[in-house]
């Protein structure tokens, strides 16, 4: 009894309060339930706990009267209490959810980036490569997702019911006249750019803010990698095209180049197609880029390309035969200033020279020359973390020569514009941006102010709701301006576009009804364009990536519905526009085993309509297969078209067909890096 | 008497320092929430914001997949970038947690976040030693991450 009794004694004189300590204890709570991971502490000491699964906590403070308890954890506001330290037993603490700033949160409605960035994510640049029937076009890649449409006869981008030339391309900032290597009608055109220049792709289907112009329905800007760190030489070969590049990295900046060739012979000797080759396509394109970095916050970055491409074929009774130059260059500077402001500036040049033999007739030759420099500056200041403003002004000096036979022009004008950007937050999960782009067009002095919102709701990390409204314009083509009936004013096209989204860790949904309404549209008439042109499209799109499903397996499903019409070119009224399908569905599995990575995609489209009839529908089922055999060597093969349909892309006009060249491709290639410490790495840029 | 204060709360923040390795006996996330205790107490403190990541880190790659672990990483990725965003600290020591950030992310999804965030780690741990060749973590991490990649061969 007197042991008992002792023990009794010790523990009772061991106790916080006899040892002149105050226990501290309660729970904490958000709007969900217990909260577990808080940080509970009396300030200025580091007396606490954190909470458990329960949300309980208890600690031991030596403190003495009044104090300040706190709470904190990330994504919620501090809590704070100042009680006596005696009173703070049994504490019931009520967390709330911090409201993001504009830091937090990245509006991405109608948008899809690739990349590392923080927006809804569907692909990086190895899913571009190893996307179905890419064989590493970007452009391909791209028309995996909803809101884009199936046209086989150029492989172009067509957005939401709207021309492949409404979409523009912009890297680092500057826009890119042609992004397409030319190739003759029936063939795809592929995208200019190795989708391993890029470290992000940000792919808008509209509703885009004041900075991109000249481009009625969509925009894709890019931003290349950045200094590269260490020496990268590569190589890699395939059954049609084979590549030289590397990087020479320096202290504070990185050289690289790069070297392909194209060249379709082998091909189709092996697999001949329905089409007689004179002189099969052939590209040769040679890039290099300087990057520096000027300062911990300041980068130059400069990219040059250049690229030939050739081809010739017998149709119709003559040789048609099509040679290209194409050159694009760019510098840009980034730096911050301090004091929240950071400045941007950059310059780019592209030019493009296409020769035409045979082109409508035998023996006739058609000449084509088009230059364009923009211009472009902006200043970002960042007021606070609830308002960001940002200003710009740019400018497209542009002229082209065209010939045929004896027929041509000559055209030279320029599109000045600025904008003005300011990123709001409301009230707590209520983001707005407002833009406002102005434009002049000196051909015929037009002026055009153009204003643009979009409201965002972001109740947490996983939902967004955005509503986005806007004005865009764009030039219409060098053809028609030259061909022009009095003023041929800029086409004018109102996005309205609501974005419903979840983006989870495994699984990301996106739901996107839309309407546009396009005016100033060219219309031929009596041999010269007006802006008579008008109409309209309107659908949704439906996007669903999910990986939760089998461990490794991602399945992508995206549909589109599109209902366009329009009066433009030679209509004689208004109508569904030849490219435009009105259900397009895609369905892809990628499946990772060991070092094999497998992929499955099918591709539909519904019929188009020509004045001559309905081409029937498009189908095509894709697979390829990706091999990492050694950290420095990756093998690709892709087939497309497994079941063989004949895809038909257009009815002429008398009635006859016009079908997809080949009913299957092969791809198989190999790359291999020579000098690089990074494994897997087939950039050498 | 300005000068004075700063000089106590100098010398009273580098007791509280050299204290850590003692008063944070607790390791992982309660580790960590001992550290933020302390950053309350001194909020110009680079040291520890560093620190701070620096254990929100090594806790998270020994437990990859652990409850909590989110947390414990989004604690990381906002002190890195609140150290990125500050001219005074050091380049070398913050692309160095940037390079260890990603190799935790490869750590816990390897199949995927292997080939997303492999350039990310390299380069980071390249460009902090370029910065710092005497820089002991990035070479000891990037070692690390040069061993693991090596023993991912078939």
């Amino acid at each position: 009894m007197k042991n008992i009794l002792s023990i009794i004694a010790i523990l009772v004189a061991a106790s916080p309060a006899a040892l002149g300590q105050t226990r501290i204890s309660g729970k904490v709570y958000d709007d969900l339930g217990p909260l577990a991971g808080v940080n509970v502490f009396i300030m200025g000491s580091i007396e606490g706990a954190v909470s458990d699964t329960a949300g309980r906590f208890s600690f031991v403070s030596t403190r003495k009267g009044e104090q300040t308890l706190m709470a904190s954890m990330l994504g919620y506001e501090d809590y704070k209490k100042v009680a006596d330290v005696a009173s703070m037993q049994d504490l019931d603490i009520r967390m709330k959810l911090r409201a993001a700033t504009l830091d937090e949160v990245v509006v991405c409605a109608s948008t899809f980036s690739m990349g590392k960035s923080y927006q809804f994510k569907s692909m990086d640049a190895i899913d571009v490569v190893l996307s179905g029937n890419s064989c590493g076009d970007v452009v391909a890649a791209m028309q995996s997702l909803p809101g884009t449409q199936k046209v086989g006869e150029n492989g172009r981008l067509y957005v939401r019911g709207g021309e492949s030339w409404e979409c523009q391309t912009y890297v680092n900032g500057m826009h890119v006249l042609v992004p397409y290597s030319t190739n003759v009608e029936g063939q795809s055109q592929r995208g200019r750019f190795s989708p391993f220049l890029f470290k992000g792709m940000s792919f808008s289907l509209g509703g885009y803010s004041g900075e991109y112009g000249q481009a009625l329905s969509s925009v894709l800007p890019m931003e290349t990698t950045d200094v590269a760190s260490d020496d990268k030489l590569g190589v890699s070969a395939s059954l049609v095209d084979w590549n030289l590049g590397g990087t020479k990295a320096f202290k504070t900046s990185s050289l690289s180049f790069n070297a392909a060739y194209t060249d379709l012979h082998l091909y189709n000797a092996l697999f001949p197609d329905r089409v007689d080759w004179t002189r099969p396509y052939g590209k040769f394109a040679a890039e290099a880029q300087y990057k520096m970095e000027l300062s911990s916050s300041s980068e130059m970055k400069t990219y040059t390309g250049y690229d030939y491409t050739s081809v010739a074929m017998n149709t119709e009774g003559r040789e048609l035969s099509l040679g290209e130059h194409n050159v694009y260059a760019n510098a840009v500077v980034r730096t911050s200033l301090g004091k929240g402001y950071s400045f941007f500036a950059g310059a780019a040049e592209s030019m493009v020279l296409s020769d035409i033999q045979s082109a409508i007739v035998a023996g006739d030759h058609y000449h084509n020359r088009r230059n364009e420099v923009h211009l472009k500056a902006e200043i970002k200041k960042s007021v606070s973390p609830l308002l960001k403003l940002s200003a710009g002004v740019e400018d497209y000096i542009r002229n082209s020569t065209t010939s045929y036979e004896a027929t041509g022009y000559d055209l030279a004008y320029n599109v000045a514009a600025a904008h003005l950007d300011a990123n709001v937050r409301l009230v707590p999960k209520l983001f707005l941006n407002v833009s406002v782009r102005g434009e002049n067009v000196d051909y015929n002095n037009e002026w055009i102010v153009m204003p643009r919102a979009t409201l965002s709701f972001v109740p947490g990390g996983k939902f967004q709701t955005s509503l986005m409204l806007g004005r865009y314009s764009q030039s219409p083509e060098d053809d028609y301006i030259a061909r022009r009936n009095g003023k041929l004013f800029q086409s004018i096209a109102d996005h309205a576009i609501l974005s419903l989204q979840y983006s989870g860790s495994k699984t990301v949904f996106r739901v996107e009804p839309y309407y546009k309404k396009y005016s100033n549209l060219p219309l031929l008439s009596g041999g010269l364009y007006s802006s008579d042109g008008y109409g309209m499209s309107r659908g949704f799109d439906i996007f669903l990536e999910d990986a939760s499903l089998i461990k490794n397996l991602s399945v992508t499903a995206a549909y589109s519905f599109n209902d366009s019409e329009r009066l433009y070119l030679d209509f004689d009224a208004p109508r569904a526009p030849e490219y435009a399908s009105r259900h397009n569905f895609r369905l892809s599995f990628k499946y990772g085993i060991g070092k094999c990575i497998v992929g499955l995609a099918d591709s539909y489209a519904s019929p188009r309509t020509f004045a001559a009839g309905k081409t029937p529908y498009y189908n095509s089922l894709d697979a390829n297969f990706t091999y990492l055999p050694h950290p420095k060597v990756i093998i690709y093969a892709s087939l497309n078209n497994i079941l063989g349909r004949t895809n038909v892309y257009r009815i002429n006009p008398d009635g006859s067909q016009m079908a997809a060249t080949r009913d299957r491709f092969f791809y198989l290639g190999i790359m291999v890096s020579l000098k690089n410490k990074n494994a897997y790495d087939v950039s050498n840029f | 008497m300005m000068s004075r204060i700063s000089r106590k709360s100098v010398l009273a923040f580098v007791v509280a320092l050299m204290a850590v390795p003692f008063t944070c006996k607790a390791q992982g996330p309660a580790g960590v929430a001992e550290l933020k205790r302390m950053e309350y107490m001194y909020p110009d403190s680079l040291a520890l914001k560093q620190q701070i990541a620096l254990l929100s880190l090594n806790y998270s790659i020994s437990n990859p997949k652990a409850e909590g672990v989110e947390a414990v990483m989004g604690d990381a990725e906002k002190y890195i970038r609140i150290l990125d965003e500050n001219p005074a600290a050091d380049p070398s020591d913050v692309l160095t947690l940037k390079g260890f950030y990603y190799l935790v992310r490869i750590v816990q999804d390897p199949a995927v976040n292997g080939r997303k965030y492999y350039m990310e780690v390299s380069q980071n741990f390249d460009k902090a030693l370029k910065l710092n060749p005497e820089n002991k973590l990035a070479q000891v991490l990037q070692q690390k991450f040069y061993e693991g990649m090596n023993a991912s061969r078939p």
